[in-house]
């Protein structure tokens, strides 16, 4: 795996957000934009929600750095955990009809960005989607349903007309087995 | 529940999948069991490795120039000296500092210089007032932002309290806050509720406020966590779980920002006992 290209600068960015820096404020956004808006594009399926909450979390990160501990989790983590927890929250205000992806409306490819960053998120891409490939089909599609839909294992079970119990056990083997295979590389990815 | 029970539940918690009453009965043993809470940040590690998977995809350019004016109109950030060269503008016009000639200008070369340096005197000026109009502009928006959030509030304790079976909770400060006071409007049949404090303390860093519900034979039941704005006031949305409809007792007590599942901190704000 390359080294990580961003890791040693995160944790300082932030220290100087919260010194009042909006240069800083630029390179976290700048570093992380891509991933971020990709995983609220995935969540909420339009683009026009997921910039606003796009917005919502580095504004978020320039009022709450100061708050940030690096004893609880890495920097990238922590936007990781602010843009999913809110764009779940915007995702149950919406109705089904309005959450329609038009895939169309999303097509748009990256402009120029870091390259040795951008290497690397497709690394790790590479190497979560290979997990990924190698569970059982319902054990991913819970997953997937739980981290991407929001849905609590009730909904899921409701949604699969599957007993809940079947939807535990499959939500339980498939973590198991997404942190075996990942292994050795989960120390990498939590470390970003 | 035994220790493996619990346990068991660790990877359906890090993907914030539990039912509320599950999630409530593991956080009460998380809050005393240091093994689990390590397991817990495992699971996490590997559950946000999930966000890997998706595609990149480029925002709108228009996104980080509202983030960067946002940032510049926070009244948090007034206190700094303004320091353009601080922020990353959105597009510096070229300004390139001439150096002086030593040979002997003649007095259409004198002109022309005067010009020239009044020119950009001028442009920088505009800059600078471009600037300040659009950290105003953004001021304003959020300004107009906590207003219009502010009514709806209004509005919907307006609503709650004129819904048949609406109670009303008053909650007086204690020795951590004599002066504040907060109010807890509750519709007891679809357990929505709207909860307003004033005279709170601003909490600390790494520190928010947190709500509970207090319930006969329950331990206390955990709501939302909420941070107080510049004047100490907090508004904000609540739904009761069912367990907690009946609760005829309410508190604020500080506690860490993500909240905890039962009570540890001072408590600030507690129902009135008439």
């Amino acid at each position: 795996m390359q080294p990580e290209p961003a890791q040693t600068n995160d944790a300082e960015l932030l220290h100087a957000i919260a010194r009042g820096d909006e240069a800083a404020l630029a390179s976290l956004y700048d570093r992380y934009r891509l991933i971020l808006f990709g995983l609220l594009v995935r969540i909420l399926g339009r683009r026009e929600e997921a910039e606003d909450i796009l917005q919502e979390v580095f504004i978020q990160v320039w009022r709450r750095a100061a708050d940030f501990d690096e004893q609880r989790g890495k920097p990238f983590t922590w936007l990781v955990t602010l843009a999913r927890s809110r764009a779940i929250d915007r995702l149950r205000q919406l109705s089904a009809r309005e959450r329609l992806a038009t895939a169309t409306a999303l097509e748009a490819p990256p402009e120029a960005s870091d390259a040795a960053q951008d290497a690397y998120l497709s690394e790790q891409k590479e190497i979560v989607a290979g997990a990924l490939a190698q569970l059982p089909e319902e054990q991913r599609q819970t997953l997937l349903l739980a981290y991407f839909d929001g849905l609590t294992q009730t909904e899921i079970a409701t949604r699969l007309n599957t007993p809940l119990g079947t939807i535990k056990t499959r939500m339980r083997s498939g973590m198991i087995k997404l942190r075996e295979f990942l292994g050795d590389r989960t120390a990498s990815l939590r470390s970003i | 529940m035994k220790h493996e029970d619990y346990k068991a539940l660790l990877p359906l918690e890090a993907l914030s999948t539990l039912d509320g009453d599950e999630a409530r009965v593991l956080g009460r043993h998380l809050a005393t069991c240091a093994e689990c809470r390590a397991e817990l940040d495992d699971w996490r590690a590997a559950t946000r490795a999930l966000a890997h998977t998706v595609d990149q995809i480029e925002p709108s350019a228009g996104v980080r120039d509202r983030i960067l004016a946002a940032a510049r109109a926070e009244p948090a950030n007034a206190r700094l000296s303004p320091n353009v060269d601080k922020v990353v503008p959105i597009s510096r016009p070229s300004i390139h500092a001439r150096q002086p000639s030593t040979r002997s200008w003649g007095f259409p070369a004198i002109a022309a210089a005067v010009i020239f340096v009044g020119l950009i005197i001028g442009l920088l000026v505009l800059w600078r007032q471009n600037l300040a109009t659009r950290a105003e502009v953004a001021r304003l928006t959020e300004q107009m932002k906590q207003a219009s959030g502010q009514l709806d509030q209004k509005q919907k304790i307006l609503q709650l309290l004129t819904t048949p079976g609406a109670r009303m909770a008053s909650l007086a400060g204690t020795k951590e806050a004599p002066s504040a006071h907060g109010m807890l409007a509750v519709d007891s049949k679809s357990g929505r509720a709207v909860f307003m404090a004033q005279g709170l303390p601003q909490a600390p860093a790494g520190k928010a406020y947190q709500l509970w519900f207090i319930a006969d034979k329950h331990p206390p039941m955990p709501g939302r966590v909420f941070k107080t704005d510049a004047a100490g006031e907090a508004m904000m949305d609540e739904q009761l779980p069912v367990e907690a409809l009946a609760a005829g007792t309410f508190a604020v007590t500080l506690e860490p920002q993500d909240g905890v599942r039962a009570p540890t901190g001072p408590m600030y704000l507690l129902t009135k006992t008439s």
